[in-house]
């Protein structure tokens, strides 16, 4: 996709960013966190892990924003780093895939515990998606390759075209095609009942 | 490999509309005539449509406060900016593993010379301008002009043939000799 950074205003907050203007990185942060967490919760299973590694994303971002070169939407950009943070934290010998979300104290509740799918049902206005397909969904999603699982969710949920995504992902679009239909086909045969 | 076969891998690409014109238009013709890809084609769309309304549900996480998350980050900023503070002079050598490990060899060097030379700290800080020569030095300089021949003192074998290097008027080392 040719890049019309005129197009983009996350590109021209990012440009503001790199002349020094501190609150148009915070504009950023707004608009774009929420999607980074539920994007990062996928991976790491617990929000409050997801919330740290956005921190890290964004500090990153904002320490790099000096070599930062426009030269394809923001968000691909963004979400390269937030896929490469994801996909580390995969691969770390000491993690373990968490369905159940572990408030911390310091984040409202005392120790409190609620699974994602929950919190995601409380959001859904879709009566027909119950907390036990999403929980199903999950479980399904998280047994995915994380290549698969990352190509399926920035196709799906962050809406990137197959470029976009191969971008993200460092690899060719022949690969993203690939990793797509396998990851969609996964999910068809072991949610079909669900639709 | 039959069509289907060469066709599968792509189904899902076509359905979203992200092959390339012409491989798009394969499929499209292929699907036309084949109702095992077309029914295919359709379950995959099906499974599209639903895969994105329930990712979203699923990620869609009511507990997240972008408030409290900005107020953190801005800690996390103010914390990293106070690391990169600039620092000047000695400070900011200091704050470096080597530049302690350079001061600290500078300052033994120092101290060594000045028990090694058996002269007072006097000796080691007027050459390097740090303290200034006394009257007599600065009114004379004459008397402590580094003459060639007491250059030539540097290596102890210049020692035996001291006595035949001889000076020219101007007291440099004469280059007939």
């Amino acid at each position: 996709m040719p890049l019309n950074a005129e197009a983009d205003p996350d590109v021209q907050l990012m440009l503001a960013v790199q002349r020094g203007d501190r609150s148009a990185f915070e504009r950023l942060f707004e608009r774009h966190v929420r999607g980074v967490v539920g994007f990062a919760a996928q991976f790491v299973g617990t929000r409050a892990r997801a919330e740290e590694l956005a921190q890290d994303v964004f500090l990153q971002i904002y320490r790099a924003r000096a070599r930062y070169v426009p030269s394809a939407r923001f968000t691909t950009w963004l979400y390269r780093m937030v896929t490469n943070a994801c996909l580390s934290e995969v691969r770390r010998a000491d993690h373990r895939y968490r369905v159940q979300v572990q408030d911390r104290p310091e984040d409202g509740g005392p120790g409190t515990s609620r699974s994602i799918p929950e919190a995601a049902t409380q959001s859904s206005e879709d009566a027909l998606l119950s907390q036990e397909t999403l929980g199903r969904l999950r479980a399904v999603l998280a047994a995915l390759p994380p290549q698969q699982r990352a190509a399926l969710l920035l196709a799906r949920l962050e809406g990137l075209s197959y470029e976009e995504v191969a971008t993200t992902l460092a690899c060719s679009v022949a690969a993203v095609k690939s990793l797509i239909h396998r990851a969609t086909v996964t999910l068809r045969d072991r949610m079909h009942e669900e639709y | 490999m039959s069509a289907c076969q060469d066709f599968s891998e792509d189904l899902t690409a076509w359905v979203e509309e992200q092959l390339p014109a012409q491989r798009w238009e394969q499929l499209s013709e292929h699907v036309t005539h084949c109702p095992r890809c077309a029914a295919e084609a359709h379950s995959l769309r099906a499974a599209i449509v639903w895969q994105q309304r329930a990712l979203q549900a699923v990620a869609a996480l009511d507990g997240v406060d972008p408030l409290a998350l900005k107020v953190r980050l801005r800690r996390e900023l103010r914390a990293a900016a106070d690391d990169k503070a600039p620092a000047w002079g000695l400070r900011a050598v200091w704050a470096t593993t080597f530049g302690r490990f350079a001061l600290a060899g500078a300052a033994v060097s120092v101290a060594a010379t000045v028990l090694l030379l058996g002269v007072g700290p006097e000796m080691v800080l007027m050459p390097l301008g740090l303290e200034a020569p006394p009257p007599a030095v600065v009114q004379q300089t004459d008397f402590f002009k580094d003459y060639p021949l007491i250059e030539r003192l540097d290596v102890l074998e210049h020692f035996d043939t001291v006595e035949s290097v001889p000076l020219d008027d101007d007291g440099s080392a004469s280059q007939h000799g």
